[in-house]
């Protein structure tokens, strides 16, 4: 037997062979137990064969899995803080709007911007604003619920999504995450730098979307700096959107 | 001997590796992934290259293999491949092979033992050092 050519699916001439001496009479039982022993060692073989492909084959698989996965993360991630970042939570703020609207429960958004960043960074030098960042990060995500979301949306700015979180909760969440960053200023090896964050503060509102309730939050959040930083600003309500209203739907016009 | 043998050279595509025979030398060297669209096809000729260099030249054979990801069927043809060269070795011809694998990855040095598990011919798992 060729030992090389073991898993070649199709091997005729042994079938063949088994055929012609299982119908020649003058071959006795010896001379077709001699072929059918070898068929038989021969499928055992293709059985251990085929096990070993599947395994090795399986491995690679998750291999491939496992660097997907790492991959997805790290396209999720932003690396300075080990936050999300603004695709991740772009995602993350289509899927709880949905939700929030199919059960109706409030939902709020922060918008923390850290003041004065660009002097940190002009003052003492591009590593010490990579660690304030990465600082803030660590403070906020402390003073959230396990269900919050906080996220690095740009250069220096952090967007906290509160689900289940009605205005005056938020309001209070966002005090609390400016009091616990002016309390925690970053202790560097031959100097502490305090620093504060000015808060926008905003509840979504039916009927409202992502980018209008984005520019809400994040107008409120630049009033705040505007009004001389470390502060928080309520978002005014959205205008109101007139709705049509279907004839007979009065549930829909007491919303 | 080995008369007119030439040495096998194929360069490396996306989804299959460099493979570099050389005659000479007695070296076959695998680099890269293999997920060719046709495995018997892309593994023919260098199973081709391997008989003749058994059934022609004297001198040993070795297999340096430096594959990150294999598929299905190229996992089957590589086995085919070892498969040949332990029948050589059988015949008590001198084949070796050494298998590099990645160490920071643990499942790398599994899966070369699984393929090593049923062959008697020298086959030396080998860490790759990492530059740097």
């Amino acid at each position: 037997m060729d030992a090389s050519r073991i898993l070649d699916t199709e091997d005729p001439k042994a079938l063949q062979r088994l055929e012609a001496l299982l119908s020649n009479p003058a071959v006795d039982a010896a001379g077709v137990r001699g072929e059918v022993d070898w068929l038989v060692h021969r499928h055992l073989a293709l059985v251990r064969r085929l096990g070993k492909i599947t395994r090795i084959s399986d491995g690679y698989q998750v291999q491939i899995k496992e660097a997907n996965l790492s991959l997805k993360e790290a396209s999720n991630t932003d690396p300075l803080t080990g936050l999300p970042n603004r695709r991740a939570m772009l995602a993350r703020l289509k899927a709880e709007m949905g939700r929030s609207l199919r059960g109706r429960r409030p939902l709020a958004l922060l918008m923390a911007d850290v003041d004065r960043f660009k002097r940190f960074n002009d003052t003492y030098g591009h590593d010490v604003g990579d660690r304030v960042l990465h600082h803030l990060g660590d403070i906020l995500r402390g003073a959230l619920r396990s269900y919050d979301t906080l996220a690095r949306w740009g250069g220096e700015e952090f967007l906290i999504l509160l689900p289940e979180t009605e205005l005056d909760a938020a309001l209070g969440v966002a005090e609390k995450l400016r009091e616990r960053v002016r309390r925690h200023p970053l202790v560097l090896e031959e100097r502490s730098l305090a620093t504060s964050v000015s808060l926008g503060v905003a509840v979504h509102h039916r009927g409202e979307k992502l980018s209008a309730l984005l520019r809400r939050v994040d107008r409120a959040m630049y009033e705040a700096k505007g009004l001389g930083r470390d502060r928080v600003i309520v978002a005014p309500p959205p205008p109101a959107v007139p709705r049509p209203v279907p004839a007979g739907a009065m549930e829909t016009a007491f919303d | 001997m080995g008369a007119g043998m030439e040495d096998l050279n194929l360069a490396r595509t996306q989804s299959s590796p460099e493979v570099r025979g050389c005659v000479a030398e007695g070296r076959l060297l695998f680099s890269g992934e293999s997920y060719p669209e046709n495995s018997l096809a892309f593994y023919r000729p260098i199973q081709a290259w391997v008989s003749r260099y058994l059934a022609e030249c004297a001198g040993p054979l070795r297999l340096e293999i430096r594959m990150t990801y294999l598929n299905t069927s190229s996992i089957k043809c590589m086995m085919d491949l070892l498969d040949a060269l332990e029948a050589a070795h059988g015949q008590g011809r001198e084949v070796a092979l050494a298998w590099y694998y990645d160490p920071e990855n643990d499942r790398a040095l599994e899966l070369a033992e699984e393929f090593k598990e049923d062959y008697t011919l020298p086959f030396d798992l080998v860490p790759i050092r990492q530059e740097g």
